[in-house]
């Protein structure tokens, strides 16, 4: 594969694919931006389109568009709280605040470096361990998914910024919510009151849209003055200083890449999930959690180079297996198998330059929609500089139209204005709509992998096999700290009293 | 309506939610019914005792950590700011700010803006949707946000515009 490096690159760099690069990158920003779009969506609409196409330039162009798609969400969400893709979601609740404080230059120039840097990260890690990938996801059993999926339901307690008790109430409420539709593994359907749309159980696209959007869309528009609270310049500043960011903050950095190759590496995970779980793993991290959610960089930068080095991760399954980890590689393997490229051990063996060519052009797509995002970001800001009166309709009409087109079903826009109420009734009373999120997110593969673990083994299965106890222990690990830290700086605000 | 009073409606609201969830529950094989049995409980439990705790004037000692910040969270960091406010006090003082201005919004606007939303809705079934989107957008901005007819037109047939090229054009979007 080393000798095949350097024509591969050169491949992608002539013309015209690197036309085709662009005009996929910039698609993938658009479809990012736009609230329920994504992945699925914009592979779908481009595999007619390069039918005809030389399968490298197809290549090239279905990459472009997939790797800018979790970039463009970034935007919206720290711009307007809406994020445009599920995997975007965990970076408003740092981003909107930090455009809530004039500071929205500063949050999009550190989003879009951290996700040029992710995704590179995921990519190098991808070249790196592509020759021993098999027995990596081979590791991983029903034992290591409910335990990862235990370990996400643990960041409920830790990202409960209020009060524990309504963290754990909305967290349940997710998990009674994710139970809708057929279950998993006896294929009964649940509490679906004879309607057919019930069956697929809650879409998470339409729940976050309403969770998020429509809910922060109804507060906008209530309120008079812009979405920036503070008193801002009409020109955007602190891009550049925001760009750098990742360096500055370089151990965040490598954590949420990290995070992002790991769980993008596991089928079914995704990268909704790995935003999570990196954002959650910062605010531990860290001894002043509280700053977390009110305005602090690394709240943007872990969930975005998470979101970004998943996408190097989530190829490994498949190309490697055919396996994919989700709907948006499910579409790509559809599209490389109509150019007569069939993912898994025959793509190897007979198309190893081809992969060098899809991973050249997921790096090449996320430095292209960096040039892209930092050149309109300065007109994107503007947006917070406009009236909630204004920007509120739209919001409202963005997000449920993107609830509406993404399978023309309306069910799914009443889906995202029941949980648009739903959203603000928890904001307004302190409930955490995050837990609910995570919970909703991760409700289904609970149930599936616990059933499943105890089919092929008794309970023990769970702390005898290596990974499943380490993330079992990560789990514990993540819960304790945080305390062991709080009761630490208890004692030494009660010391420093007393003295 | 007062808050605490909004809040227990809520809370009277999931409680029933989850007690017609845990009946129904009933029907359904063991294993499809354990985790919505368990979590209804749970919340019945965890939100009627919340409830209890709010209301009561002398809630017992012992159950004050349900209406307290989690046992996770609330790190006593003080670290001095520049105007000498520390950071729990500032980010109090901030969320304040922001309560502060949604609670100028009142349940009958929110019920207002719902009602609002469900017609657009509704119109998108009966008309086609970009047609309803410039409807909605005009009627709503202009009469419900108060905004001049140059801007409103202004935004709404710019955002129409763009949503057609998008899902027409581009997409050629079927219904």
């Amino acid at each position: 594969m080393l000798h095949q490096m350097i024509p591969a690159l050169l491949e992608v760099l002539s013309w015209p694919s690197l036309l085709y690069l662009v005009l996929g990158a910039t698609l993938g920003l658009i479809f990012g931006i736009l609230p329920g779009l994504g992945g699925p969506q914009v592979l779908a609409l481009l595999i007619p389109v390069s039918i005809n196409m030389d399968p490298s330039h197809a290549i090239v162009l279905l990459m472009g568009a997939m790797g800018a798609i979790p970039t463009g969400g970034s935007l919206t969400a720290i711009l307007i709280n809406t994020p445009g893709t599920g995997e975007s979601a965990a970076t408003t609740l740092d981003g909107f605040e930090l455009s809530r404080q004039g500071k929205a230059g500063y949050a999009i120039g550190s989003a879009v470096s951290s996700s040029l840097f992710g995704a590179i990260f995921g990519a190098v890690i991808l070249t790196i361990i592509l020759p021993f990938s098999r027995g990596i996801v081979l590791a991983f059993s029903y034992q290591e998914y409910f335990m990862m999926a235990v370990m996400g339901l643990s960041l409920i307690a830790v990202l409960s910024t209020g009060s524990l008790w309504k963290g754990l109430i909305s967290g349940f409420l997710g998990l009674v919510i994710s139970c809708i539709g057929l279950d998993p593994v006896t294929g009964v359907t649940r509490f679906d009151f004879g309607i057919s749309y019930m069956w697929e159980g809650v879409k998470l696209v339409p729940a976050i849209i309403g969770l998020f959007a429509v809910s922060e869309a109804v507060v906008l528009f209530s309120k008079k003055g812009p979405i920036a609270s503070e008193a801002v310049s009409g020109k955007l500043s602190g891009v550049r200083e925001g760009f750098f960011t990742p360096f500055k903050y370089f151990k965040t950095f490598l954590r949420g890449s990290f995070i992002g190759t790991i769980i993008g590496i596991i089928p079914g995970v995704g990268g909704a999930v790995a935003c999570w779980v990196a954002y959650g793993q910062e605010a531990t991290t860290h001894g002043d959690k509280g700053k977390f959610g009110k305005g602090d960089i690394r709240g943007v930068i872990a969930p975005e180079a998470a979101n970004n080095a998943k996408d190097g991760g989530a190829l490994v399954p498949t190309l490697i297996f055919g396996v994919p980890g989700g709907a948006q590689m499910a579409v790509l393997i559809g599209a490389l198998i109509l150019h007569g490229i069939t993912p898994g051990p025959a793509m190897i063996q007979n198309n190893s330059d081809m992969i060098l060519v899809l991973i050249y052009s997921l790096v090449g797509s996320n430095i292209v929609v960096a040039i892209l995002a930092l050149a309109a970001a300065k007109h994107m800001a503007k947006l917070t500089f406009v009236t909630g009166r204004i920007i509120g309709p739209l919001v409202f009409v963005i997000a449920l139209l993107g609830a509406y087109v993404s399978h023309f079903y309306i069910q799914d826009v009443f889906v995202a204005l029941i949980f648009g109420f739903l959203g603000l009734a928890m904001k307004r009373f302190g409930y955490s709509r995050v837990a609910l999120l995570i919970a909703l997110v991760l409700g289904s593969m609970v149930q599936k992998s616990l059933w499943q673990s105890l089919i092929i083994d008794s309970w023990t299965g769970f702390f005898t096999r290596p990974i499943s106890l380490a993330l079992f222990v990560a789990t514990v690990f993540l819960i304790v700290v945080p305390l062991l830290r709080k009761n630490k700086s208890q004692r030494g605000g009660t010391g420093h009293a007393q003295s | 309506m007062p808050n605490r009073k909004a809040e227990n409606i809520f809370n009277a609201c999931l409680i029933i939610a989850m007690i017609v969830v845990l009946v129904m529950a009933f029907e359904y094989n063991a294993r499809a019914r354990l985790f919505p049995l368990i979590f209804s409980s749970l919340i019945i439990f965890m939100t009627g005792l919340h409830m209890m705790m709010v209301n009561m004037k002398n809630p017992p000692k012992f159950l004050h950590f349900v209406t307290k910040s989690g046992a996770l969270t609330n790190y006593a960091v003080k670290e001095e700011t520049s105007d000498g406010m520390d950071q729990q006090e500032q980010a109090l003082k901030s969320s304040e700010e922001i309560k502060a201005s949604d609670d100028e919004l009142t349940w009958g606007n929110i019920f207002y803006i719902f009602l609002w939303l469900t017609l657009f809705v509704i119109s998108i079934v009966f008309i086609h949707y970009l047609l309803a989107t410039l409807i909605f957008l005009i009627l709503f901005m202009r009469f419900v946000g108060k905004v001049r007819w140059k801007t409103t037109l202004y935004f709404s047939f710019i955002l129409t515009g763009s949503l057609y090229f998008l899902f027409e054009i581009l997409l050629s979007a079927q219904q």
